[in-house]
């Protein structure tokens, strides 16, 4: 390789700061808007597959996910989009500690949304539905709300139960009360013939409600990862090139809005619909 | 820093905080829908008609599309022309329309 086609190493990188004349912005923008461009074609095959499911699905459950917990992430979103673009705004009037206080509270809420998701999914991977040998079928929970049992897991644990101590779920509203209804069942465990909890795996709504969500969830966790860079060491380039790093909290914030916006779309998808 | 600037900058915090309101107040409408005697149809349409309404005011103003270089702008249209078509798929497998024409 001739010496000449390597590049020295103290070379700028154009474009990072001002505008490139064809495009009218700095290439991290255009870049950032590309990615999200693919990023709506990935949401929307997801999206799409869920309304194939939808539509040709004889039965599609309903209140499995609880809508004030829903609410709440929804608000707690909302309100990280707000302060990451106050971030930005602080940068743009070169007010740095307030950068650090907003960017601070947005990964704090960012942290938030992913403990209130996991809680949800927790509360999932603890519920169960029981089929009985004589054909009756229960949900609710397990005593000790043990973490994903099946009964084949059951069966096989060192110390495997005789019987499982059962909690079954209030009826909904319209439905008849059983006499189960609070009281504590104790199933004996060769009475069972099925034993799952509410995973990905119980029924298509569960299937496309862990994929979409888990795929958001994790652009959460991308975003907090970028966020704590900005935050943390990330904040020398603002010495070396103001504008540089402010363009940066930019684009990071409007990847945080396209999180902001899938969700606005996930929760009445998943909790209301 | 001018005073002009300063300004800018406040007009701009306000307008955003306007935003969240109505983003917030989108989300009430639609838990409040959740609970409401509609037909399945209505409500469907209702709730997408105000998630698409806060998607617009995150899109057009938190991500300054409204303001944004054509470039941009170009290249989204393009997206969403795209988008539009995958969502409807699923419409036209169910109606089975390719295999109607197809017949024809």
């Amino acid at each position: 390789m001739p010496a000449a086609a390597i590049p020295p190493l103290d070379m700028e990188i154009p474009y990072t700061a001002e505008a490139r004349p064809d495009t009218g912005v700095y290439n991290a923008k255009i870049g950032l808007w590309l990615f999200l461009a693919s990023e709506v074609m990935l949401f929307g095959a997801l999206f799409s597959s869920y309304i194939l499911l939808r539509v040709g699905s004889p039965e599609w459950p309903q209140g499995l996910l609880s809508v004030p917990i829903g609410a709440l992430n929804t608000f707690v979103l909302i309100g990280s989009s707000i302060t990451v673009v106050m971030s930005w705004l602080a940068l743009k009037g070169n007010d740095f500690g307030k950068f650090k206080l907003y960017m601070g509270s947005t990964i704090l809420l960012a942290l938030l949304f992913i403990s209130i998701k996991s809680f949800e999914y927790h509360d999932k991977f603890t519920h169960y539905f029981v089929k009985l040998k004589d054909g009756t079928e229960l949900t609710g929970h397990i005593e000790g709300r043990p973490f994903n049992w099946s009964l084949a897991k059951l069966k096989a644990s060192a110390n495997a139960p005789r019987e499982i101590a059962f909690h079954p779920d209030a009826p909904k509203q319209g439905e008849p009360v059983p006499d189960s209804t609070h009281q504590t069942l104790r199933l004996p465990v060769e009475q069972i013939a099925k034993l799952e909890s509410f995973g990905p795996w119980r029924n298509t709504y569960l299937a496309i409600y862990f994929t979409l969500s888990g795929l958001h969830a994790l652009h959460v966790v991308g975003g907090i990862v970028v966020m704590l860079y900005h935050w943390g060491a990330g904040h020398r380039l603002w010495r070396k090139s103001r504008e540089q790093f402010t363009n940066r909290v930019e684009v990071t914030g409007l990847y945080w809005h396209f999180v902001e916006l899938v969700w606005i779309f996930l929760f009445p998808v998943m909790y209301i619909l | 820093m001018s005073d002009n600037n300063s300004q800018a900058l406040q007009q701009e915090a306000r307008r955003h905080l306007i935003i969240f309101g109505a983003v917030a107040l989108g989300t009430i409408l639609i838990v409040l829908s959740s609970f409401a005697p509609l037909a399945t149809g209505v409500k469907i349409a209702a709730v997408l008609a105000v998630a698409i309404a806060q998607a617009s005011l995150v899109a057009g103003f938190l991500m300054h599309l409204i303001t944004e270089k054509r470039m941009v702008i170009s290249s989204l249209v393009l997206t969403a022309i795209f988008f539009v078509a995958l969502i409807f798929l699923p419409f036209l497998s169910e109606a089975d329309q390719t295999h109607h024409f197809l017949l024809r």
